[in-house]
Order: structure tokens, then sequence, then C-alpha cells
């Protein structure tokens, strides 16, 4: 009986916390990345995060193409780029999308296993502070690639076929 | 009347003054700075590098060609891709007979990743008119000299990360066929205005 009350409780807590999910729903857009050299060692991933209401973190992100997966940011102080990890991850607020691109925010993929080829693609899981685990699939275009693709719409929405919980 | 002449001439001075720094800091923000005075002679100079098919390159390799000088690192995922990138869409819009007068040249600030084979297979990526030079230490400090060039190493303890890191400066600089600099352009610039400027030079304006 006691087993029967507490499964009972966790189903109600998992059920909760799909509800909570739900609510504050991230989403996932123009993921793309850049073609690497044959022996590359490091990638980046830029994407466009937002949020319907409230407000989430995007605290790390993993992909089975890099060893390592860092959440980085570029500074330009006097012509000088200097690229930092973000410390305590990246906001997300309704009413503003959050962009990472080239020059800014990235996702930096450390270790490569693999070159990444134009005209490939592969997955990215991000992990938010409220949505959890949200997959991806990022398409590898030009090396020097400023933006997604015109006329693909990659969204990827949490909560929809993406989500992993 | 004395008086007069007093506040007459202090006027003059202030604005004398309000002026001179006004100059001096329309001067300080120009982008032209560069090109005047001491920027002309102190941007290039000595260099010995090795280029990405095992090539001894110096300051008299940049004689006889417009040089596009770049400096950065092949592990950087975004600022050097993005610059490389610009220079190559500035190369393309060249006419056949522009491109083979210009060449662009990509120096490493970080030997201990960017070896001739990494180089090689870096630039590959880009444009073939866009040469990769690494060296040792000594050589890539004394070519980032010439070139003003800032880059420092940032350990993974230091930066925080799992692999360590480059600060480096991103500005690419226009050299003319006797090697001298020209121009330097910041990051992003557009590759029309560096077509622009190779144009110029050529014409010899």
């Amino acid at each position: 009986m006691r087993m029967f009350t507490r499964s009972l409780l966790i189903s109600a807590a998992a059920g909760l916390l799909l509800v909570g999910a739900a609510q504050a729903e991230v989403s996932v857009s123009n993921p793309f990345s850049r073609a690497s050299a044959p022996q590359a060692k490091a990638g980046a991933a830029f994407l466009t995060l937002n949020i319907d209401a409230g407000a989430d973190k995007l605290l790390s992100a993993s992909s089975p193409v890099a060893e390592r997966t860092e959440l980085h940011t570029h500074l330009m102080e006097g012509g000088i780029a200097k690229m930092r990890p973000v410390e305590g991850g990246i906001p997300v607020n309704a009413g503003t999308p959050t962009e990472l691109k080239p020059g800014g925010l990235h996702i930096m993929l450390m270790g490569l296993k693999a070159p990444l080829k134009q005209g490939d693609s592969f997955p990215l899981t991000l992990k938010f502070e409220k949505a959890g685990d949200v997959s991806v699939t990022v398409p590898v275009q030009g090396p020097g690639a400023m933006a997604p693709m015109q006329g693909h719409d990659h969204t990827n929405h949490g909560g929809h076929a993406g989500h992993q919980h | 009347m004395r008086r007069r002449t007093f506040w007459t001439g202090l006027a003059v001075l202030a604005t004398a003054a309000l002026l001179g720094s006004v100059v001096l800091i329309a001067d300080r923000l120009s982008p032209q700075r560069a090109e005047q005075g001491q920027g002309r002679a102190a941007i290039g100079g000595p260099f010995s590098l090795t280029d990405h098919t095992g090539q001894a390159v110096t300051q008299d390799s940049l004689k006889g060609k417009l040089s596009l000088v770049y400096f950065g690192y092949s592990f950087c995922p975004d600022i050097c891709p993005t610059d490389l990138q610009l220079i190559a869409q500035a190369l393309d819009q060249l006419s056949p007979e522009e491109l083979a007068d210009t060449q662009a040249f990509f120096v490493s600030i970080d030997p201990e990743r960017d070896t001739v084979a990494q180089m090689a297979d870096y630039v590959a990526l880009f444009h073939p008119s866009i040469r990769g030079l690494t060296g040792t230490p000594d050589q890539i400090a004394e070519a980032a000299k010439s070139y003003r060039a800032y880059y420092k190493k940032v350990s993974a303890a230091e930066a925080g990360t799992s692999d360590y890191l480059m600060d480096h400066s991103a500005f690419i600089y226009l050299m003319n066929r006797e090697g001298d600099f020209v121009r330097v352009f910041g990051h992003g610039v557009n590759p029309g205005e560096m077509v622009e400027w190779v144009r110029r030079v050529r014409a010899g304006q």
C-alpha cells in the first residue's frame, strides 16, 4: 500500500513537471553550424532561443560529434577577440529572442570526433533549467556561414517530438 | 580697454583649446588614423614563416603583389572563419587579372596547435589564394610584432574551459606591392570595401 502511494506520488510529480515544462515552452529555431577542416578539433553551433512566457535558462549542451560542449561568448575589446565561457548559463526571456550567432554567443564543440561536412547535420541536446532537455538537428553549412540557410525552417519546439524527459 | 583685451584673449585661448581637443579626439576616433603618420611606418616589417605547403615566406614574399594579411588561429570557431570568409568573398569579387595580382595570408598566432599540416587543412576550407603561415613561437612573435598584432594564450584553467584559448586582435591589413602598409580593416568588414581598396591601390590612387 505504501509502495502504491509512493508510486502514485511519483507519477503525480512527474505529471506536474511535464505541465510545468509545457507552460514555459522554449523553442529553438534556425540552428546551424560551419563546416570544419578535416583535422579540426573545434567547431561551433549557432541558434535562436525563444520562450512564450516567463523565463528559462540554457545551462549546457551536448552532442555526440564532440567530446566536450561548452557555452561560449566572444567579447571584442578594442579589436581584440576574446572567447570566454558563459558563466551561469544563457538566459532566455519572453519577448526577446536570444540569438547565438557568429561574433557572440555560441555553443563551442571541442574535441570533434569527425569533421563537420557541409550538407550533413548532427544532433545537439540543449539542457534548460526548466524545460529540461530539448534536442535539435543542426545542419552544417559553409565554413564561414553567417546565418542559417534561407527557406529552411528548422524550428524545434520543446514539448514536441524533440523533447526528452 | 585693457580689461576687454584680456577677456578677448582668454576667449580666444579657450576656443583654441576646445578646438584642439575636438581635433585630437576626432583624430583618435578616425578610422583613417592608422593610415597616417606613424601608422604607415609601424605596420608591416620583417618576418620569417612557413606556408601551408612547407615553403618559406618572408616580408619579401609580399613584393610584387597586393596582400591581405590576417592573424588568427585554426582552433577559433567563430571570429577567424568569419573574417577568412570575408577575405574569400572579396577575392571572389576580383577579376581573374586582379586576383592574380592579389594574395592573402592567414598567420597563426597559435604555434602549439597550428602545424603546417593543420594550416593546409584549414585554409583549404576558404580560398585557394589564402596561404596559411605558421612557425616557431619566436617566428610568430616576430611577425606579430612587425604587424602590431596582439595575441595572448589564455590557459584552460584561467579561461575556465577544457582547452586553452587565444585572445587575438582581429584586423585585416592591406599591403601594397612594395610590401608597405595601406590600410587596416576591422572584424566583420564588408568584402566590397576590401575590393574597392584593392582596386584603388592597383589604380595607383
